[in-house]
């Protein structure tokens, strides 16, 4: 048992402490992990299901979801040198989670005897602000149903069925506070792709055609940037 | 967080070795720092002036500028695991600057040694990925006038002219680029606020009302990762 495939090279001793230190918690879909503007000692890497990021504006209606934290990837606060951090998003789960929450201390303490995981952090946090980029771009540039037609192909990686697609649970809702439109809209292409055999739906997951996947590829990166988001050869030995 | 500031982590021989491997360089207005497809072997320090970084679509119609890069503030690039990478983005003059080009590899060997030196990478880089979620849900969630008054507001903060307000040299489409509009949106919106004497010009800047600031703040706290030099960018000349 790893917690997370970042520590895999940590000796066993050092990462049964780490686990040990953690705490392993479940949320409902919907639950709120972390609220904005509550203190927080810990960092969390997510182990089954998918969080959301919630920035929050001055009313209700400016909420939006940034980004989303899959199995193995973690939420960090701005930085690990102080112990604690008030969150500045708040963390829903949009899935039925789990999630390891990490002590901060203990995690600067193995990022400072283990050099690659400190860099490992930072790798992981340079991937997040690739995929910020790639979405704020989307969320600018792209028509409306171009960019649906991204965001749900981007779901079917984020949260697999197990029949293919996307998780059905995933609400037009968290679909239109990531997009950045109404609910109406959103509900008006996606009937529209419907209608017109491009989605689809089954017992468990919408159905996606793979060539949403191509839809205005942003720069070199030809599958997306979200499809490289920590796959250094290690999510493969994840919870092993 | 400013290139000493990262350093200072460091033994002054290691320290010394980084700033001999590094190199600075001029650009104008408008260079390219680094293309899209360009492989890097460097971070990009920002010395003076302002960088600004381009995702490109497909096609010309899609590019938009996702962030700014400040007086020292970095462009950490896409990988620090190899010592060079294929630039996914595009590296912008926005104003006459001046940029320290560190090499990645020595970074890395120096962060091997120590771990202080990756943490405050990692700073570095968890403010950033905060300044962009807030842009995030600016762009997605506000109207058009109270984005163009944010941005200008930023702008302020970015890229100030001696006599107040910001650099009259950032232009509108950097403008629109960055707040996600057309030109003629940004346009228009500058000129209605023109002429309700909430944006005036001089020689130097552009001046933006100072009450511009209360429109839709980011929760919990007003901007403290904003532009990102977070605690820094109160004192941007320092």
């Amino acid at each position: 048992m790893y917690l997370h495939p970042l520590f895999a090279n940590v000796p066993p001793a050092e990462r049964a402490a780490l686990i040990k230190c953690s705490e392993l918690r479940s949320y409902r879909r919907s639950e709120t992990v972390m609220a904005a503007q509550e203190w927080t000692d810990r960092i969390f890497c997510v182990t089954s299901g998918l969080l959301r990021v919630v920035e929050h504006g001055s009313d209700p209606s400016g909420d939006v979801t940034t980004d989303f934290i899959r199995r193995n990837d973690f939420f960090l606060g701005p930085t690990l040198r102080e112990d604690r951090y008030m969150a500045r998003q708040t963390l829903v789960a949009a899935l039925p989670s789990s999630a390891y929450l990490v002590p901060i201390p203990a995690a600067r303490k193995l990022c400072e005897a283990y050099p690659e995981v400190a860099m490992g952090m930072f790798e992981y946090a340079a991937t997040r602000i690739r995929s910020l980029r790639s979405q704020l771009r989307k969320i600018s540039a792209l028509s409306s149903e171009d960019l649906v037609s991204r965001v749900l192909h981007q779901l079917t990686q984020l949260a697999p069925a197990s029949t293919g697609g996307f998780d059905k649970r995933i609400t037009q809702a968290v679909i239109a506070s990531y997009t950045g439109l109404s609910r109406e809209v959103v509900n008006k292409i996606m009937r529209d792709m419907e209608s017109r055999g491009l989605v689809w739906r089954d017992e468990h997951a919408i159905h996606v055609p793979a060539d949403f996947a191509s839809t205005d590829i942003g720069g070199l990166q030809a599958s997306g940037p979200e499809t490289d988001e920590f796959q250094g050869g290690a999510r493969t030995e994840a919870n092993s | 967080m400013y290139l000493n500031t990262l350093v200072s982590v460091l033994p002054p021989a290691d320290r010394a070795t980084l700033v001999k491997a590094s190199e600075l360089r001029s650009y104008r207005r408008n260079e390219t720092v680094l293309a899209v497809d360009e492989w890097t072997d460097r971070f990009y320090c920002v010395g003076s002036g302002l960088l600004r970084v381009v995702e490109h679509g497909r096609g010309n119609g899609g590019d938009v500028t996702t962030e700014f890069i400040r007086r020292d503030d970095f462009f950490l690039g896409s990988s620090f695991t190899k010592d060079r990478h294929q630039a996914t983005q595009t590296l912008i003059a926005a104003l006459p600057s001046s940029v320290y080009l560190i090499p990645i590899a020595a970074m890395r060997k120096l962060c091997e040694r120590h771990p202080q030196l990756s943490l405050a990478l990692l700073d570095i880089a968890m403010k950033r990925v905060g300044v962009m979620r807030g842009q995030l849900r600016r762009v997605s969630a506000l109207s058009s006038e109270d984005l163009v008054g944010r941005v200008l507001h930023q702008l302020t903060q970015l890229a100030p002219a001696k006599t107040g307000g910001y650099d009259k040299r950032i232009t509108q489409s950097v403008i629109a680029s960055y707040s996600g509009l057309s030109r003629e949106v940004v346009n228009k919106t500058m000129r209605d606020m023109e002429n309700r004497g909430l944006v005036h010009r001089d020689d130097h800047g552009v001046h933006v009302r100072a009450d511009f600031v209360t429109t839709d703040f980011d929760l919990p706290l007003a901007e403290p990762g904003f532009g990102g030099a977070g605690a820094a960018s109160l004192q941007p000349c320092s």
